[in-house]
């Protein structure tokens, strides 16, 4: 059974605030693998921001190459406003992630 | 709308304070309130969306006996020293408040930005929720909305240490980007570096009221925290605000 290992981010989409994001995946990450856990950070606003909690509960178990496209859906679904942080800055961050694999 | 200048409080007790005025305005038990406040012992608030270890030196905070605590709105991490605060609570139905963000801050900071030019200082609304001046920020701000009401509380730096920020504060090079600025040290700014003057608390403070009373078209009533909001603060503190189960959410 593959090992999980946590990946993380840290940077800043064009108009965007700064992300810090954690992915916990199979190692090695690749854009087919699950996501088995995630914390979605940084300086960006959302509200109500109880239903952002419950939006990162919800990315889990999808698979790394679709964040973008759930994401916006769990914004839907919850009900959210997000200012400072678009699922275009989650997809080029998971990008980031897979491009570097475990170097 | 209920004028408050509650002085120097501890960061779990201004951020107890801050959330109580929402409940009760929320609950119509009082008017629309503009709050002014500093913080003693100094501290360091996180936004919503951070983890304290990512943003934070701890043990920094530690040594200098500063507090750090998670607020309820989003936004990024401020180390609170000689500055004023202000918190402002309107239902969403009030002439300030629109239901596009960006339009509500642009609308409740033009209080902020008319305090700025009582003081002889020409600031601009730089979106998504700061106030610049010179092309270096000068306050931040952050909004929630919950209850059907609109919470806003932003910084209004009087003096600034750059140093002792970036010592206590973890801010990679990223949240530069598109700034202009090569060194974050030079991104901010205060009063007293523009005014190249001293200026207190008190005096700056009468400035941000008389700013925000040329913004409001109701006059600004002083008034006093009621006994339910003080004993609501005093839940908060105990129960969210002061707890480690709070503060130490994200991880």
């Amino acid at each position: 059974m593959a090992q999980s290992k946590t990946y993380t981010f840290t940077g800043k989409g064009k108009g965007s605030k700064l992300l810090r994001l954690k992915l916990t995946t199979e190692q090695p990450i690749t854009k087919d693998s699950i996501i088995q856990d995630i914390a979605i950070n940084g300086d960006f606003f959302a509200h109500p921001e109880d239903a952002f909690d419950e939006l990162e509960q919800y990315l889990i178990g999808k698979p790394v190459r679709d964040i973008g496209f759930w994401f916006t859906k769990g914004i839907d679904l919850f009900k959210l406003t997000v200012y400072g942080l678009l699922p275009e800055d989650l997809t080029a961050a998971v990008e980031v992630m897979v491009s570097q694999g475990d170097c | 709308m209920r004028l408050l200048t509650t002085g120097f409080n501890s960061a779990y007790w201004n951020m107890s304070v801050d959330e109580a005025i929402l409940e009760t305005v929320a609950s119509n038990a009082v008017e629309p309130t503009l709050r002014f406040y500093g913080w003693q012992p100094h501290a360091i608030s996180i936004g919503y969306f951070q983890g304290i270890e990512e943003e934070v030196d701890r043990e920094a905070c530690k040594r200098m006996d500063i507090d750090i605590v998670r607020r309820i709105t989003g936004g990024g991490a401020v180390f609170h020293a000689d500055e004023l605060t202000y918190s402002i609570v309107i239902p969403e139905t009030h002439y300030l408040a629109c239901h596009d963000i960006l339009k509500s801050y642009e609308s409740i900071l033009q209080g902020v930005i008319n305090g700025f030019n009582e003081l002889g200082l020409q600031a601009e609304f730089a979106p998504i929720n700061d106030i610049i001046i010179n092309n270096k920020k000068v306050s931040g701000n952050a909004q929630t909305r919950k209850y059907g009401c609109i919470l806003q509380h932003g910084t209004i730096l009087i003096s600034v240490e750059p140093e002792t920020m970036f010592t206590l504060l973890k801010v990679p090079n990223e949240k530069l980007k598109g700034k202009l600025i090569a060194d974050i040290k030079e991104r901010v700014t205060s009063i007293r570096a523009l005014l190249g003057t001293s200026v207190s608390f008190e005096s700056v403070q009468k400035s941000f009221i008389q700013g925000f009373a040329r913004l409001l078209k109701e006059p600004l009533i002083e008034g006093s925290l009621t006994h339910e909001e003080l004993e609501r603060a005093r839940i908060l503190q105990e129960t969210k605000f002061g707890t480690e189960a709070w503060n130490n959410k994200r991880l």
